[in-house]
C-alpha cells in the first residue's frame, strides 16, 4: 500500500487512466519494471520508447489482455483485473499486429463487434455508415477482411474502435500502413473525440507525428517511465530548455535512461 | 561451409531445434530413461506369455484377413505413390513452404535456388531424424511385439529417418509441377506421361491382383522398415538393408529436387499462409451477406462461431461425405473381407482401430480449428463484456466436432458388427465428449498463452503446440477406445428400454460435467494472458 499512498490521487477520479507500479515478466525477461502512468480525460498521450521498452505490454495490460504480475491498472476508475467488464466497456483498442476474422466482410465484422458490445442496431448502422463513408470504405464494405491491405485493415480496426463510443482509445501503432489522407482523417477524428472528453493513448515510433499530434508524452525505457510532459517540459528535462525536436529529446533521454539502468 | 548446409542448419534451428529439442531435452531424456527401464522389464517376460496376449491377437487377425506385413507394406506404398501422383497432377503452381520467414528473408538473400533446395532437402531429412524423439513411445511397443531390446531402442530412429521420405516426395512433386509444368505445353506432357505410368502400374496391379512394384518401389522400403520393427521374423540387420535403400531414395529425391529446383523463380515459392489466404478469398467470393448482429451477444456469437465457422457449406459437405464414405466403406469391408472372420476378432478391430483412426482425423481437424480460435481471441477479450457466452459457444463447437467423430465411430462399428445398437454410441459417450472439449481447449489456451501463438499462428499450431496436442490426443484416444470398448461389450445385453435409460443417465451426467467445464474454461479465457 506504500506506493499507493505516495501517489496521492489514486482512485480519486481525476485520472481516467491509471497504471500504478506495473510489473510484468515473460519468463526471465522483465517487460515492465514498476511503470506508473496517470492520464487525464481529453488528453492525447504519446507513449514512446525504444523497441522492447514495454509500450505494447502496457497497452495490453490496459486492454485487459495481460495480467500484471504486480501493480494496478485502472480505466475510468475500474480495475482492469478486478472489474474487468466495467473497465473494458470504456475502451476501443487497435493492436499492433492484428489478426482479424479473415472470412468476414468489413461490414459483417463491424456488425459483429457492435453486437458483442451490445450496441442497438439502429445506432450501430448509423455510426458504421458514418465511419465507412468518412474513411472512404463505403464501396468496400462487402469485401473480405482477408483481401485488405495493411492500411485498409488499420482503417477497419479504427472504425471498430470508434463505433463502440470509447472513453479511452488504446492505439498501438494505429496508422501503420495508412496513406497520408487516411492518417489525417484518423488524427482529426481522435482529436474530435478527445475534445468531447475521450482520452487516447498512442504508442508509436513516428516521433514527428507524436510531436504534432499528442498533447503529452511519456517516454518508457526498460519498463519504467523515464520522462513525462509536454514538449517544452521534456526539452527542459533533456537540455535545460532551448530549441530541440522531440527526436533529439527522445534520443537524449533514452540514452541517459540506458546509461542509468546500466 | 557450403551455403546449402548453412540453410539446412538455419531451418532446422528455426523449426525444430530451438523451439522444441533444446527446450525440452531434459524431459525427453527422462522419458527415454523411463521407457528403457520398462522395455528391459518387458523383454524379460517369457515369449509364450507375450505371444498369447496382444501379439497373438494381431497375428490372428492378419492371418484371418490373409495378409502378411509385406502385403500391408505393398498396399500402403501403392496408396502413398498415388497420393504423390495426385499432388503432381492436381497441385498448384507453387512450392509450399511453412513460414513467411523462409519466403521473405531467406529467398531475398544472395543464394542460388539450387543451394536453397539442396539446403531445404537436407533440412527435411535432419528435421525428421530429430523428430525421432517424438516416437520414443514405440520403444516399449516394439519390445512387447519382438522381445528385442536393441530393435526397440533403435525403432524411433528408424521411424524418424523412414518418414522423411513423405515430405521430401511431396516437395519433389511440387518442384516437378512448378519447374516443368509451368513451361508452356509441358504441363500436359507431364500429366500425360505420369498418368500413363500410373495406368501401366494399375493394369499390372489388377493383372497380378497385388500392388505392382512399378508403383510401390518408392515407398516400400519405408513401410518395410517401419512394419518390420514390429516383427520377430525380420532381424535388425534385415531392417538395416531397407534403411540403406531409404537413404539411397532420399539422396535420389534430394538430387532431383536440387536439380529441378534451380529452374524455379522465388515468386513460385509461397508460404502456406499466403496460399490459404488466396484460396479463401477466391472461395468466398461472391456470397450473400451474413447478418451477425443480434440484440444478445451470445446469439451473435452463435451465429458466427457455429453458423459461419463450423456449419459452413464446406463442413457440412465434408461431414456428409465422410459419413457416407465411412458407412459404404464399412459395408463393403464387411461383405468382401470380413464375412469369414471370427466375431471376437472383428470386435477387436472395431473396438480399437475404428476409434483410433477416427480420433486421429478428429484431432487434426480440431487442431486447425484451435489455431483459428486462438488467433482471434483478442477480439472477444476486448469487445465482449462477459466471456461466459463465448466459452459456452466455443465448447458447443468442439462438442459438435467430437460428436460427429463418435457418430462416425458408431456408424462404422454398427455396420461392421451388424449390431445397430452401436449407432447410439455418441449419446452414450456424451460425458466423455464434454470432458474432452474443455481439456483440449484449456491445454491449448495454456500453451498459446505462454508461447504467444495467439498472435503468430494463423494456419496451424507450431511445433511445441503440435507436440503437446499430439500427446494429449494420444491420451484422449485411449479414452475413446476404452469407451467404445465398454459400450460394444455391453451393447449385446442391452434392450431398447435400457438404451433409453442409459442415454438419460448419460445426458444428466453430461449436463453436470458441462457446467463444471464451462466454469473452468470461462475462468481461463477471462484471465489468461494473450501475449504478443
Amino acid at each position: 500500500m506504500g506506493y499507493m499512498r505516495a501517489m496521492g490521487k489514486v482512485g480519486d477520479g481525476s485520472f481516467i487512466v491509471e497504471a500504478l507500479d506495473l510489473h510484468k515478466s515473460y519468463g526471465s525477461v522483465k517487460a515492465l519494471n514498476g511503470l506508473t502512468l496517470r492520464i487525464r480525460s481529453g488528453e492525447i498521450y504519446g507513449l514512446l520508447g525504444p523497441n522492447g521498452a514495454g509500450k505494447t505490454t502496457t497497452l495490453k495490460i490496459l486492454a485487459g489482455l495481460l495480467r500484471p504480475d504486480k501493480g494496478v491498472a485502472r480505466i475510468c476508475g475500474y480495475d482492469v483485473v478486478g472489474e474487468r467488464e466495467k473497465a473494458l466497456e470504456c475502451i476501443g483498442y487497435i493492436p499492433e499486429n492484428p489478426l482479424v476474422f479473415q472470412n468476414l466482410t468489413i461490414e459483417e465484422f463491424l456488425e459483429f463487434i457492435g453486437a458483442l458490445r451490445g450496441i442497438p442496431r439502429g445506432e450501430l448502422v448509423e455510426s458504421m455508415n458514418y465511419y465507412l463513408e468518412y474513411f472512404g470504405l463505403h464501396s468496400k464494405r462487402g469485401e473480405l477482411i482477408a483481401s485488405l491491405s495493411r492500411g485498409m485493415l488499420q482503417k477497419v480496426l479504427a472504425i471498430a474502435s470508434f463505433i463502440v463510443k470509447p472513453k479511452v482509445l488504446l492505439l498501438d501503432e494505429p496508422m501503420a500502413g495508412m496513406d497520408p489522407e487516411s492518417q489525417r482523417l484518423f488524427k482529426d477524428e481522435v482529436r474530435r473525440l478527445t475534445k468531447k472528453g475521450a482520452t487516447a493513448i498512442v504508442s508509436s515510433h513516428l516521433l514527428d507525428m507524436v510531436e504534432r499530434f499528442c498533447t503529452r508524452v511519456g517516454i518508457i525505457s526498460n519498463g519504467v517511465l523515464i520522462a513525462e510532459g509536454n514538449l517544452n517540459e521534456l526539452k527542459k528535462k533533456a537540455f535545460g530548455g532551448g530549441e530541440a525536436s522531440l527526436e533529439e529529446v527522445f534520443l537524449k533521454l533514452v540514452g541517459e535512461g540506458v546509461e542509468e539502468s546500466a | 561451409m557450403p551455403k546449402a548446409t548453412v540453410i539446412a542448419l538455419y531451418l532446422v534451428k528455426n523449426y525444430v531445434w530451438n523451439p522444441f529439442v533444446k527446450k525440452y531435452r531434459y524431459l525427453f531424456i527422462g522419458l527415454i530413461m523411463l521407457l528403457l527401464v520398462f522395455t528391459i522389464i518387458v523383454s524379460f517376460k517369457p515369449r509364450e506369455v507375450v505371444e498369447e496376449s496382444i501379439v497373438g491377437s494381431v497375428k490372428n487377425i492378419l492371418g484371418e484377413l490373409g495378409l502378411s506385413l509385406s502385403d500391408i507394406s505393398a498396399i500402403l506404398s501403392l496408396v502413398a505413390f498415388l497420393t504423390v501422383y495426385y499432388t503432381v497432377v492436381k497441385g498448384g503452381m507453387f512450392v509450399v513452404v511453412a513460414e513467411e520467414a523462409e519466403y521473405e528473408i531467406l529467398l531475398s538473400q544472395p543464394i542460388s535456388l539450387r543451394s536453397y533446395f539442396a539446403g531445404k532437402s537436407l533440412s527435411i531429412v535432419m528435421q525428421y531424424t530429430l523428430y525421432s524423439i517424438l516416437y520414443i513411445t514405440v520403444i516399449p511397443i516394439v519390445a512387447i511385439f519382438t522381445g528385442d531390446v536393441i530393435k526397440a531402442i533403435v525403432a524411433p530412429l528408424i521411424l524418424g529417418v523412414s518418414l522423411a521420405i513423405f515430405p521430401l516426395s511431396r516437395l519433389l512433386a511440387d518442384v516437378v509441377r512448378v519447374a516443368l509444368a509451368s513451361r508452356k505445353g509441358y504441363e500436359r506432357i507431364i500429366d500425360l506421361t505420369l498418368t500413363l505410368y500410373v495406368l501401366i502400374g494399375l493394369i499390372d496391379t489388377v493383372t497380378r491382383w497385388y500392388p505392382s512394384p512399378i508403383l510401390t518401389w518408392m515407398f516400400q522400403p519405408t513401410f518395410n522398415a517401419i512394419l518390420y520393427c514390429f516383427s520377430t521374423s525380420v532381424s535388425i540387420l534385415g531392417i538395416a538393408y531397407w534403411i540403406l535403400w531409404i537413404i539411397v531414395i532420399l539422396a535420389g529425391l534430394s538430387v532431383a529436387i536440387t536439380f529441378l529446383g534451380g529452374g524455379i523463380y522465388p515468386e513460385n515459392i509461397r508460404p502456406l499462409y499466403h496460399i490459404a489466404k488466396e484460396k479463401l478469398i477466391w472461395s468466398m467470393r461472391p456470397r450473400k451477406k451474413i447478418d451477425l448482429w443480434s440484440s444478445s451477444p451470445e446469439k451473435s456469437l452463435f451465429k458466427y462461431i457455429i453458423g459461419v465457422e463450423l456449419y459452413n457449406s464446406q463442413h457440412v459437405l465434408l461431414s456428409i461425405a465422410l459419413m457416407a464414405l465411412g458407412g459404404v466403406g464399412a459395408y463393403f469391408t464387411r461383405i468382401l473381407f470380413l464375412k469369414n472372420m471370427d466375431v471376437g476378432d472383428l470386435e477387436y478391430i472395431t473396438m480399437f482401430i475404428t476409434p483410433f483412426i477416427v480420433s486421429m482425423i478428429a484431432s487434426g481437424l480440431v487442431n486447425i480449428l484451435l489455431a483459428q480460435d486462438l488467433a482471434y481471441l483478442w477480439i472477444y477479450r476486448v469487445y465482449l463484456r462477459d466471456q461466459k457466452p463465448y466459452a459456452r459457444v466455443l465448447l458447443l463447437k468442439y462438442y459438435i466436432n467430437l460428436l460427429e467423430a463418435f457418430t462416425m465411430i458408431g456408424l462404422i462399428n454398427a455396420i461392421l458388427l451388424d449390431n445397430y445398437i452401436l449407432i447410439a454410441t455418441p449419446i452414450v459417450v456424451l460425458p466423455l465428449i464434454v470432458i474432452t472439449a474443455p481439456i483440449v481447449l484449456a491445454v491449448a489456451l495454456r500453451f498459446a498463452s505462454r508461447r504467444r501463438v495467439v498472435k503468430t499462428s494463423v494456419v496451424g499450431l507450431y511445433v511445441v503446440e503440435d507436440v503437446v496436442m499430439m500427446l494429449l490426443w494420444s491420451l484422449l484416444t485411449l479414452f475413446f477406445i476404452a469407451d467404445t470398448f465398454a459400450f460394444t461389450i455391453i451393447s449385446y445385453k442391452l434392450t431398447l428400454t435400457s438404451i433409453i435409460y442409459l442415454s438419460l443417465i448419460s445426458i444428466l451426467v453430461t449436463y453436470v460435467i458441462h457446467r463444471i467445464g464451462l466454469k473452468l474454461l470461462t475462468r481461463i479465457i477471462t484471465s489468461m494472458d494473450i501475449a504478443g
